[in-house]
């Protein structure tokens, strides 16, 4: 009886760590994730060298613990082969991680299977563990992909193809999220903290306010209007002089000095929150419209908004299409769907095993579905 | 019958990979059987290329040999990160070398007296015999000629890490289990925070 293939995936692309045994089928038998989020914390953002050397320590403690684990230790002599995120990411730390993996698979004669962090996001809701089978998503689908780093929508056909529906074209909406968690006082990452404060406030009616700024594309979103509106909100409730508000740095130090009163914190949070989660369920609702029969499958960091949760339910639940989100855990990023995205794309056969002493590039900027770099 | 032994050197402080296979037994002993040792500014950043020996016999691997810096922040990194993958793989002992010494080592092979690093675009790396400093551009004294000294630094690791290598085979022979440390680098300078000062 031949066994489900068995990939040993790495995570390197941002500042979470991750190295995870994952079988055919979306089972994850091993994982483990170390996050720099608060060794990040306290510059305010991920600086990549200071990310590139914690890759450095931890990427090669996180492989032996899994392979020495009690989970993993038995499945150590059945692995297949190892997939590792190859772009997009910061470089530094994306060369950590394929450089660990290839010498790993090159010492065990192994192949390797380039990855795309994106398509880890999309497939992350095909993962499962040994106890909890969920109900597996189906292509075609809708993948919505929301993060710190990255807003996209896609459509991914019954034969794994895709194509990229829109995004944003300025900033991310987890990244919008921070930024105006910032303006509110709420340390790095502020995403959780901006949406835990929005659910306090009491007056709701505020969300019409925040402009969503227009874009050409029917899917693209721009959160830069969001933003500067909530900077000026900020302001006028810090009593503030009038004005355009300045540069990000000076704006801060501005709102150090004069912090947002909590009631009207409360209440900028809960308008930029929806003003945010509105305009991604309006592209969601259009692309699911546009796309007869297919489900709707969300990866990324800002899939566990409680909102956004929220409004995506209702949103299929009106058309009657499948909902997919993967657990917290697999939505934020992690190595688990590094392998599901390698099991993923071998099965359909977008990409070949490689032969790792042949060399990995690693790329910045790899768009979703797009064949790795030579 | 024994089996042949071999000791794979990685280093990246040049920015590229430097990689060669030591024999470290059988009638080769000493000799650098595989070297490659890229030209110095053409960057192999983006690419783990050259860092893994295609010809290599895996089974003949009994130690890594690993340049820990100072060099190049993200060619000592990425060289050390393929040395911790290539030993997890097949339980290797790790000899560390600190890389300015064999920087340094190379550069007096070809008649250099220090050896001038560029560590991106204002500051460099200098590598003298008492030790090794980062410095502004404008300050730095001629470098020994960085191809040259590339295409001796694998000969000078070798060198650097042969006690240490003739201890580790000692102690395979006996059956030890190899020491599994984690890798140290010394990079040249802490990263640079938003201000631009040190983090
Ligand atoms: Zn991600």
């Amino acid at each position: 009886m031949s066994r489900a293939r068995l990939i040993l995936a790495v995570e390197s692309s941002c500042d979470e760590s991750a190295v995870a045994l994952v079988r055919e089928g979306g089972e994850v038998v091993a994982e483990r994730v170390a996050s720099q989020s608060t060794l990040h914390a306290a510059t305010g953002g991920v600086i990549p060298e200071v990310a590139a050397r914690e890759h450095h320590l931890w990427v090669p403690r996180l492989l032996k613990e899994v392979l020495n684990s009690a989970e993993g230790e038995p499945h150590a002599r059945e692995i297949d082969a190892v997939a590792v995120t190859t772009g997009p990411g910061l470089i530094g730390s994306l060369l950590v991680g394929a450089g660990v993996a290839a010498a790993w698979a090159w010492g065990r004669g192994l192949p390797i299977v380039p990855t795309n962090h994106l398509e880890g996001h999309f497939r992350a809701a095909w993962l499962h563990d040994a106890v909890s089978v969920l109900a597996t998503p189906q292509l075609p689908a809708i993948g919505l992909i929301v993060s710190g780093g990255h807003t996209l929508i896609v459509h991914v056909r019954a034969d794994g193809t895709s194509e990229r529906l829109g995004g944003t074209i300025d900033d991310a909406a987890g990244e919008a999220f921070d930024k105006i968690a910032r303006l509110l006082g709420l340390p790095y990452p502020g995403g959780a903290a901006l949406s835990a404060l929005a659910a306090t406030a009491t007056s709701r009616a505020v969300g019409d306010r925040l402009p969503v700024a227009r874009t050409d594309g029917e899917y693209d979103v721009s959160f830069s209007g969001v933003k500067t509106a909530a900077a000026r909100m900020a302001l006028a409730a810090a009593g503030v002089p009038s004005g355009a508000p300045g540069r990000a740095a000076a704006l801060q130090a501005t709102l150090r000095e004069r912090p947002v009163p909590p009631e009207a914190a409360a209440t900028i949070a809960a308008a930029a929150e929806a003003a945010i989660v509105t305009a991604l369920l309006e592209r969601v609702e259009v692309a699911l419209l546009a796309h007869p029969g297919t489900g709707l499958v969300v990866g990324g960091g800002v899939a566990a908004n409680g909102p956004l949760r929220a409004g995506l339910a209702a949103v299929t639940a009106k058309h009657q299409r499948l909902l997919s989100i993967p657990p917290v855990r697999w939505c934020t990023d992690n190595a688990a769907m590094i392998g599901a995205a390698a099991h993923a794309a071998l099965k359909e056969q977008r990409v070949t095993l490689q032969d790792p002493a042949r060399g990995l590039t690693v790329s910045a900027s790899w768009p979703f579905g797009a064949a790795a770099a030579g | 019958m024994d089996r042949n032994h071999t000791a794979l050197i990685l280093d990246g402080s040049l920015g590229h990979g430097c990689v060669a296979l030591l024999a470290l037994s059988g009638p080769r002993s000493g000799d650098l059987m595989v070297a490659e040792s890229g030209e110095p500014q053409r960057s192999h950043l983006e690419r783990i290329a050259t860092l893994l020996p295609s010809e290599a016999s895996r089974a003949e691997l009994s130690a890594i040999v690993v340049g820990v810096g100072p060099g190049s922040y993200t060619g000592i990194r990425t060289a050390s990160a393929a040395a911790a993958g290539v030993a997890a793989a097949l339980n290797l002992p790790i000899i560390a070398i600190p890389s300015d010494r064999a920087l340094y080592a190379a550069a007096k092979e070809v008649g250099g007296e220090a050896v001038v690093l560029p560590l991106g675009t204002r500051e460099v790396l200098v590598i003298r015999e008492a030790g090794s400093e980062v410095a502004a551009h404008a300050d730095a004294p001629a470098s020994a000629d960085l191809a040259r000294v590339s295409s001796h630094l694998p000969h000078a690791f070798a060198n650097l890490a042969s006690a240490a290598l003739s201890e580790a085979l000692t102690a395979a022979a006996r059956g030890e289990a190899p020491q599994r440390s984690e890798i140290q680098l010394r990079y040249p300078s802490p990263p640079r925070g938003v201000d631009g000062r040190g983090v």
